[in-house]
């Protein structure tokens, strides 16, 4: 009971922290630009202004909550500990994983104001536009959300052992690796490889997280039907790749003299 | 369920303590504590004494889980460091403290009341109680980044003593502070120790700490030199000073006072200071009559802290 009373607590100052930062409010404005820049780009007949806003602007959502949730998550750890905020933290009875796991919930957390602010905007255009909600937002925003999850996870479980500049580099880098993986492994293996290269490339497609999976822009943008059983099956995956990064996280960051 | 708890009778053991960083590009490794071994009994103020860089705390760390020492065990009522719960009754200041910079005292003293396992009208009253006793309720609301040094100093102390801790840890708790924030926590310190609590606390300003501290430690190079009540400490006026004055250098006073094993201190004017035995007062006196030297004072001679500390750690 404890334990999760300290996740909240931790959660709540990182939350507060991260959104009463400047680059958050700065990132913001930035994004609400971005979206209605967007819209006025998006200047055809009804039918094609409405697929490329709700491209334009979704991509925008994801381009932005990704920058946020890893910016936020590779800052955090190792930010407390230069700063040594960590230190009247961790006196307390906390243990390192609820520290751990109160830094993501409070990142996580500023994401979810962040996407918040954008879905509103996003909402606001589509009904000034089309005049009525696609109601596919409600489960391609929550895709989006848990697709940032994963990405955090990962740039915490990188931060308790990298630099922040390489743990957000790597994080970068296996966001893209992660959207790419299925045309990257097909052209990969259409070339001829040796044996070990074949085993090493099929063990890094399968580590990689598959984050393709939660972009549900297209089936949204082009009113395609998803299966339910997709859904929950995606869902299942993301929160288990996500549970077993914190572990890998708390395990490192349990190790770590502070 | 605090009642309940029986109190051990030694808050802080520690076995052995050792401790080696790597250095970066050598082999040999830097020891910042050598085998250090403490006992402090509950109750009572012990003063953690040492020049800048002795593993005061280095030591503290360890004590508190952030670092696993390289050799050693330690307990705090009983649990071993290791254990998460040693800290439930643990109250720390940390050498300087920082907090999340947008959040206020009040947000970061709730926010450990909460973190000490407080909560409802409990947690309020501490809260309340604490902000009050380090001078901080009227800022309350202030931002952290816009709070002065000392300010934050006061913060620090507040979320350290809101759990109502039976043991406070605190690494140099008077840096930052004012003459009268200084003389403020005095005051706190002593009320806490009334209290019944146990403080443990680093320094080196031994003038302040003499009049509070019940036991001292003193760590010179990472080693523990000495550990007592000041008065053990201290060395006894094993002699006495005699201040003369006489009309001009005496070399065969100086002599045979050299040869007793005492010392000559020329003070200028014709006065000077002779350090000697106390056991051997008398003899001096029939020596300055016979070279016709003035008494002028005679003071028994005892170390203060910072004296006894100027020697143990050279
Ligand atoms: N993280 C570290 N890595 C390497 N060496 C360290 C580290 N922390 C401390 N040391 C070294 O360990 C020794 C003891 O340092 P420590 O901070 O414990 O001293 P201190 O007694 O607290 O000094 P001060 O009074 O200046 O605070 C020093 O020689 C210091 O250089
Ligand atoms: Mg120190």
């Amino acid at each position: 009971m404890q334990a999760l009373r300290n996740i909240g607590i931790i959660g709540r100052i990182t939350m507060l922290e991260g959104a009463r930062k400047q680059v958050f409010h700065v990132l913001m404005l930035f994004a609400v630009f971005l979206i209605f820049g967007s819209a006025s780009l998006a200047k055809f007949d009804q039918h094609v202004q409405m697929k490329m806003l709700n491209d334009l602007c979704l991509f925008c959502v994801f381009l932005v909550s990704s920058i946020v949730a890893i910016t936020i998550t590779v800052t955090g750890v190792p930010g407390e500990m230069e700063q040594k905020t960590v230190y009247p933290v961790i006196a307390k009875p906390v243990a390192r994983w609820q520290f751990i796991c109160g830094k993501y919930a409070g990142a996580m957390g500023t994401v979810a104001i962040g996407m918040a602010i954008m879905a509103a905007t996003f909402t606001f255009l589509q009904l000034s536009y089309a005049g009525h909600l696609d109601t596919a937002m409600f489960y391609v925003l929550p895709f989006l959300y848990l697709e940032t999850a994963i990405l955090a996870a990962l740039a915490l479980w990188l931060s308790t052992w990298a630099s922040w500049p390489l743990a957000w580099f790597l994080s970068v880098l296996l966001c893209l690796l992660g959207n790419l993986k299925f045309p990257l492994y097909d052209s990969l293996m259409s070339r001829p490889q040796s044996g070990f290269n074949r085993v090493a490339i099929t063990t890094l497609y399968h580590l990689l997280p598959n984050l393709e999976s939660f972009n549900f822009k297209d089936a949204m943008v082009h009113h395609l039907a998803v299966p339910n059983a997709y859904l929950w099956q995606t869902a299942a995956y993301g929160l288990f790749y996500t549970a077993a990064l914190l572990t890998l996280a708390s395990l490192t960051f349990a190790r770590k003299e502070l | 369920m605090k009642g309940n708890q029986t109190m051990p009778n030694t808050a802080i053991r520690i076995q052995q303590f050792t401790k080696e960083y790597p250095v970066p590009r050598q082999k040999e490794k830097r020891v910042a504590v050598s085998n250090l071994t403490l006992a402090v009994p509950t109750g009572g103020l012990f003063g953690f004494l040492g020049p800048n860089g002795a593993g005061k705390t280095t030591t503290i760390k360890m004590l508190l889980g952030f670092l696993p020492p390289t050799v050693g065990e330690a307990w705090l009522f009983d649990r071993p460091v290791g254990d998460d719960r040693a800290r439930q009754r643990v109250g720390y200041l940390p050498e300087q403290p920082y907090f999340p910079k947008f959040l206020s005292a009040l947000e970061v003293v709730k926010a450990h009341a909460g973190l000490s396992g407080l909560a409802g009208n409990r947690a309020k009253e501490r809260i309340e109680l604490c902000l009050r006793q380090v001078n901080m309720w009227d800022n309350r609301h202030m931002i952290l980044s816009k709070c002065s040094k000392g300010m934050t100093q006061r913060v620090g102390l507040a979320s350290a003593l809101v759990g109502d801790p039976d043991l406070l840890i605190m690494d140099e708790p008077s840096s930052g502070l004012d003459p009268l924030g200084r003389k403020e926590l005095r005051e706190l310190l002593t009320a806490l120790k009334n209290d019944g609590k146990t403080i443990f606390l680093s320094s080196h300003l031994l003038s302040e700490m003499e009049s509070v501290c019940d036991r001292v430690g003193v760590m010179a190079r990472g080693k523990l030199v000495a550990c007592g009540t000041p008065a053990e400490i201290t060395r006894a006026g094993d002699g006495v000073r005699v201040q003369i004055e006489q009309a001009e250098r005496d070399e065969v006073l100086n002599t045979q006072i050299a040869d007793w094993g005492g010392s000559v201190e020329a003070a200028g004017e014709g006065s000077a200071y002779l350090r000697v035995p106390s056991a051997l007062v008398y003899k001096v006196m029939g020596l300055l009559e016979t070279r016709r030297a003035r008494l002028v004072a005679v003071t028994s001679q005892r170390e203060t802290l910072e004296d006894a500390f100027l020697r143990l750690v050279s």
